[in-house]
């Protein structure tokens, strides 16, 4: 559950954030009318290969507040450090075959 | 005020610890030495509020073990060498390392790492005054091709044994042995097919630490994540009970559509498990899944990022059933920020918290008094970081520890969930590797310097 914070525009805002504002609040959780819950978009499938998922910053339509979010194709720079991080990940070269023996 | 904590002996470089007390019992702490990093990469709180960290030191030669009570003073244990900087090739740019620490209730303190010149895992055994107890290498044969890293390591009080668990190399399999808590002996060991806390991090060898829970009946659990890392994998824990039979061996199947690293677990006060974990495709995601006491798939909770990888490498539960990860970059993002989230027990975020854009991932993180935690990390890249935060989320703010400028503040992850392909449970360990005897030979090693622990 996200929440935005509507005087100041905080965000993201979860629960306990909002229970240090209010600490007389007690077990139950109640949304104050100084928040609003946000409508955030579930990430879709896409090739995180090639691309990225970008949120939008949280907007009021109808009343209502909204994330959305876009795939695009990462930059040319973008797609030659998110290599080099899959390089970090790939396993180092060993030589020989794997001993049989814990010694 | 600062603690300055000197150490002298065979170095003679400067230690300096600087402590901002946040008030009460909280407080930011900012640990450094001169000439080199220092690092740490786990911590073990006691019942009495000792902190025991250990990691990295200067150029990967020392192994710090430090123990700081309450009110900050320290006592070093970093009075070891495990075979100097490396030189093997196979350990590549591997140095000295500490990877993990547990204490027993007599004080007595089990550390685990690696040799940088030889690249064998190490464990050793200290009493209560930092004395040496023992030190056992633990390696894959006479024939040293692979580098080890005793990633884990737990005492059990039901059966005095030592837990320790270290990934075998570059292969898909890791070891899981038993060690005599009085004199090291081997007591018994397994080699399992799979990945055990592997960090997807700094680079393959290196496992994160937190990968190991002990029950009061004496149950072992371990993370594990299967054999085909790169292709969408199962990930889950391990079970084992004091005769080192397999209880219950729980995976979700399909979490990401690639990569999946398990990197931690912990348990609650009902028995429910925790496994921390980072995968996906592309930049992966910080994941953690919860399963009930049996064993039976509950719910997950995700945080990322859009241009770095996270993972959870630190868990722990309060006495309400909250579970709260820490971590932080992974993948090489090494400089994204550390976090510490807060979950309910249904999964639903509470809070999430931030350090700044300098810090490493947090790998240590324990309950503290007065609804308190402790964490531990890196500051910088080169300073040793450590702490005790409310629980609450409170006290965010900007911080002076000695010259250091700490950012505690609200972070920005996106929070979500993942949708499993499949839930499997068994009592086994067929289907996904391996889980036999190894043949084992202890040895011993002698550090090559001594230095005199203050």
């Amino acid at each position: 559950m996200i929440y935005i914070k509507l005087s100041t525009l905080e965000y993201p805002r979860h629960q306990g954030d909002i229970r240090l504002e209010y600490p007389d609040m007690g077990e139950e959780f109640v949304l104050p009318n100084t928040y609003a819950f946000v409508h955030v978009e579930k990430t879709p499938e896409y090739d995180g290969t090639t691309s990225v998922f970008e949120y939008s910053p949280p907007f009021e339509q109808d009343g209502q507040w909204f994330q959305r979010g876009q795939v695009r194709l990462r930059t040319e720079e973008e797609q030659i450090e998110f290599e080099k991080m899959l390089d970090r990940m790939r396993p180092l070269e060993a030589k020989g075959t794997e001993p049989d023996v814990i010694g | 005020m600062p603690t300055i904590v000197s150490r002298g002996a065979m170095s003679a470089r400067a230690f300096g610890a600087f402590r901002t007390s946040l008030g009460a019992v909280n407080f930011l702490e900012v640990r450094t030495v001169s000439g080199g990093s220092l690092q740490y990469n786990n911590s073990f709180v006691d019942s009495a509020y000792n902190t025991y960290v250990t990691g990295y030191e200067g150029n990967g030669t020392f192994i710090p073990i430090e123990k700081i009570n309450s009110t900050g003073v320290t006592t070093s244990f970093s009075n070891r060498v495990t075979g100097g900087a490396s030189t093997n090739s196979c350990c590549q740019n591997f140095s000295s390392i500490s990877s993990c620490v547990d204490v027993d209730s007599s004080g007595n303190i089990y550390v685990g790492g690696t040799a940088g010149d030889t690249g064998r895992g190490t464990v050793q055994a200290y009493d209560s005054s930092g004395n040496l107890l023992w030190q056992k290498y633990i390696y894959p044969g006479s024939d040293q091709t692979y580098v080890t890293c005793v990633a884990g390591i737990k005492y059990n009080p039901v059966n005095g044994y030592v837990y320790v668990v270290t990934q075998i190399g570059t292969s898909s399999s890791f070891l899981f042995a038993a060690l005599n808590a009085s004199t090291g002996a081997l007591v018994l060991n397994r080699k399992m097919s799979g990945y055990v806390g592997l960090s997807g991090a700094d680079n393959y060898y290196y496992s994160v630490s937190n990968n190991m829970a002990v029950d009061s009946s004496g149950y072992v659990y371990v993370c594990y994540c299967g054999s085909t890392v790169y292709t969408g994998d199962n990930v889950g824990y391990l079970k084992i009970d004091t005769g080192f039979s397999i209880q219950q061996f729980p995976v979700v199947t399909g979490l990401f559509a690639s990569s999946q690293y398990a990197q931690c677990i912990t348990l609650d006060s009902s028995g429910n498990v925790y496994v921390g974990t980072c995968g996906g495709s592309g930049y992966l995601k910080a994941c953690v899944i919860k399963f009930d006491s049996s064993g039976t798939y509950l719910w997950n909770a995700t945080a990322s990022l859009a241009s770095a990888s996270l993972g959870f490498q630190a868990i722990t539960t309060d006495s309400s059933g909250n579970v709260y990860c820490g971590g932080g970059g992974s993948a090489g993002n090494l400089g994204a920020n550390s976090y510490i989230l807060k979950f309910d027990s249904s999964g639903t975020i509470q809070y999430q918290r931030q350090f700044n854009s300098d810090t490493w991932p947090i790998r240590g993180l324990n309950m503290g008094p007065s609804n308190s935690m402790y964490f531990s990390g890196t500051f910088a890249s080169t300073k040793a970081f450590l702490g005790n935060i409310p629980t609450d989320g409170s006290k965010t703010g900007t911080y002076t520890v000695g010259s250091n400028s700490v950012i505690y503040s609200a972070g920005s992850l996106t929070i979500g969930s993942a949708t499993l392909v499949g839930t499997t449970l068994s009592t086994s360990f067929s289907g996904a590797g391996s889980y036999g005897d190894a043949s084992y030979t202890s040895g011993t090693f002698t550090p090559t310097v001594s230095r005199t622990a203050i």
